[in-house]
C-alpha cells in the first residue's frame, strides 16, 4: 500500500496568526507620526514660555459669527475686516496722475470655484408674459408645466411657480400619481426612502 | 417551597404604599378639601411646618437666607389643588415667581443672542423655565418628594397635589387635578417668589436664578430648523446690502464613488459666511446654507449689559441691548 502523501493530511491545531517582524515594523513606521510643523521651535518662535495654538480639525462652529456678519460697532469687525466691493471711484486728474507712483499689483489668492456659475437676473418678463403664462397653465396644466413653461420663457421654475401656480386638481392628480407610484414599492425601497427622508431632514437643523 | 415559586404569589399581594394606607384611614377627615373650604384663619394643624425634618433640610440645601421664612417655604409646596384657598397655596407665589423667572430668562436671551428669531426665542426661555425644566431642577436637582396625596397627616415638607387621574387631561381649574409635573414647577416658582419677598428683591431673585436657571447649559445651536436656507439666506443679503450668496467648492473626495464627501463654502462676494460638508453637492450647499444663517441668529454681544441692573440702581451706567431688522421673512 502506497503512503499517504503528507499533504493531504489535515492539519491539527487552531489557525493562529504569527505577527511576523516585517508586518510589526510595517505598523510601527504607520504609527510613527512626525509633530506637527507648529510644535516644533525655529528662530521665530518666541524666547519664553508660550502657548501653541493647535487645534484639531474640526467642523467650524456657528457660534463664530462671519465678520460680514458683525454689526459695524462690534470691537471684532476691526480684527478681521470683512472683504466689501471696491466702490467706483471718480476717474483721475491729470494731476494726480503725474503725481502718482506705479501701482504694485497684489496677487490675491483665488476663490475656489463656484458650484454652478453665478448669474446675474435680468427681470426680462412682462406683464403680457406674466399674461400669456397664466393662461397657457389653465388652459392645459399637463403639457405647460413649470419645467416646460421655465423653459419657454427662459426663466426658473421658481418664478412660473409664483406667477401661476398650479390649480388644486392638478395637485391632487399629482399626488395620486405619485401614491399609485409609491403603491409598488415594497418593503425595502419604503425604507429606504423613509429613512432618505429623515437624513434629509437632518440637512436644515445642520445636525 | 423555593423563593422561586413564591414570588409569583407574593406579587398578587396588593401592598399599598405608606402614603396611600393614610389615604384609606383618614377619608373621614378630609373629605372637605376638594369642596368649598370651610372659612379658616390658619393652616391646616397637619400642616405645621415646625413639625417636618424635610423642610429645615431644603432650606439649607437651597442656602436660602435666615430671613428666609420656614413657613413660607411650607407654602410654596402647597398647589392650589391640593388647598382651594388662596391664602394657604402657593399660587400667588408662583404667580410672582413666574414673571420674575420669565423676564430674567427672556433678558439673558436677548442680550446674549439679540438676532435669535422668536420662536427660537420663546422656545430657548422654555428649555430654562417652562415646566419640564423647573420640574426637573425641583426633583431631581433640590430633591423636592412628592406626597401621594394632600391628606391630614401628610409631611409638610413634601409637595402636596391633588393628582390627575390617568387617562385625563388637565383642565382649566385645578379643582379635577393636576400633573406633579405641573405641582412641581409651581413650587419653585413659589419658591423663587418667596426669595423676592423675603431676601430684598430683585438683587437676591437675579442671583438665584443666575445660579440655578441660568447656569444649565442650553445648546440654542440644536434649536433651529430652517425650511429654505438658500432662500433665506439670499434673501438676508439682499436685505442687509451684502452681495447675493454662491456656492462654492473646497474639498471633495470620491466623486464617482458610492461615499463621496464634499465641502462647500458659501460666499458673499469674497466674505465666507458658512461652510457645509455632505454627501453630495446639494447636501453640503445645504448645510452651508444652515451653518451661514445659524451664524447670523446666533451673533452674541461683546458687552451684555442687563437691563435689569437699572431696577435696582437707576443711575448705573448702561449701555442698551443691540438691536436690529428682526428675522428674515420669506
Amino acid at each position: 500500500m502506497a503512503p499517504v502523501p503528507t499533504l493531504l493530511v489535515p492539519r491539527v491545531g487552531p489557525r493562529v496568526f504569527i505577527r511576523t517582524e516585517a508586518t510589526v515594523r510595517r505598523l510601527t513606521k504607520k504609527l510613527r507620526l512626525h509633530p506637527h510643523p507648529s510644535f516644533n521651535l525655529t528662530s521665530t518662535s518666541p524666547k519664553g514660555s508660550h502657548i501653541i495654538h493647535n487645534p484639531p480639525s474640526a467642523a467650524p462652529t456657528p457660534y463664530v459669527t462671519p465678520s460680514l456678519f458683525l454689526p459695524a460697532l462690534d470691537a471684532r469687525r476691526k480684527l478681521s475686516p470683512p472683504i466689501l466691493p471696491a466702490e467706483p471711484t471718480p476717474a483721475p486728474t491729470e494731476a494726480a496722475l503725474a503725481d502718482s507712483k506705479p501701482v504694485v499689483a497684489v496677487a490675491e489668492k483665488p476663490l475656489p470655484p463656484p458650484l454652478s456659475q453665478p448669474y446675474e437676473k435680468t427681470y426680462h418678463l412682462t406683464p403680457e408674459d406674466f399674461d400669456e403664462i397664466r393662461r397657457l397653465r389653465v388652459e392645459d396644466p399637463v403639457k405647460w408645466s413649470a419645467n416646460a413653461l421655465a423653459r419657454k420663457f427662459n426663466v426658473s421654475p421658481l418664478v412660473i411657480g409664483i406667477a401661476a401656480p398650479a390649480g388644486a386638481e392638478r395637485w391632487s392628480a399629482k399626488e395620486k400619481e405619485l401614491e399609485k407610484v409609491k403603491s409598488r414599492w415594497g418593503k425595502k425601497r419604503t425604507l429606504a426612502r423613509e429613512m432618505r427622508t429623515r437624513r434629509k431632514e437632518e440637512w436644515f437643523k445642520g445636525e | 417551597m423555593t423563593l422561586k415559586r413564591l414570588r409569583p404569589l407574593l406579587r398578587l399581594r396588593p401592598v399599598a404604599p405608606p402614603s396611600q394606607r393614610l389615604l384609606i384611614r383618614s377619608v373621614a377627615t378630609t373629605t372637605s378639601i376638594s369642596t368649598e373650604p370651610p372659612v379658616r384663619t390658619t393652616p391646616p394643624p397637619c400642616r405645621t411646618p415646625s413639625l417636618s425634618a424635610k423642610l429645615p433640610a431644603l432650606h439649607s440645601r437651597l442656602s436660602l437666607h435666615p430671613a428666609y421664612p420656614i413657613e413660607t417655604l411650607a407654602r410654596a409646596l402647597v398647589h392650589s389643588s391640593a388647598d382651594a384657598d388662596h391664602r394657604f397655596n402657593n399660587h400667588t407665589l408662583a404667580t410672582l415667581g413666574d414673571s420674575l423667572l420669565q423676564y430674567l430668562v427672556s433678558e439673558h436671551i436677548l442680550t446674549k443672542f439679540p438676532r435669535l428669531p422668536t420662536a427660537i426665542h420663546q422656545a430657548a426661555i422654555d428649555a430654562y423655565a417652562g415646566h419640564e425644566a423647573l420640574d426637573h431642577l425641583g426633583r431631581n436637582t433640590w430633591g423636592i418628594e412628592v406626597a401621594y396625596a394632600p391628606v391630614a397627616e401628610v409631611d409638610a415638607g413634601l409637595l402636596q397635589l391633588k393628582r390627575l387621574p390617568p387617562g385625563e387631561a388637565p383642565g382649566l381649574t385645578p379643582d379635577s387635578g393636576v400633573t406633579v409635573e405641573y405641582a412641581m414647577a409651581s413650587a419653585v416658582r413659589a419658591i423663587i417668589g418667596g426669595i423676592y419677598l423675603h431676601e430684598g428683591g430683585l438683587p437676591a431673585v437675579r442671583q438665584f436664578t443666575r445660579l440655578h436657571i441660568l447656569s444649565r447649559k442650553l445648546d440654542v445651536e440644536k434649536m433651529f430648523l430652517i425650511k429654505k436656507p438658500t432662500l433665506e439666506l439670499s434673501r438676508l443679503c439682499a436685505r442687509e446690502g451684502f452681495e447675493s450668496p454662491v456656492a462654492r467648492l473646497h474639498a471633495e473626495t470620491g466623486r464617482l464613488s458610492s461615499h463621496a464627501v464634499f465641502v462647500v463654502g458659501v460666499y458673499s462676494g469674497k466674505n465666507l459666511l458658512g461652510e457645509g460638508h455632505g454627501g453630495s453637492l446639494q447636501e453640503a450647499r445645504t448645510r452651508a446654507a444652515v451653518n451661514a444663517l445659524k451664524a447670523w441668529y446666533l451673533y452674541s454681544p461683546l458687552e451684555k449689559d442687563l437691563p435689569s441692573k437699572t431696577l435696582e440702581d437707576p443711575k448705573v451706567e448702561f449701555k442698551p441691548a443691540f438691536i436690529d431688522a428682526g428675522e428674515v421673512i420669506i
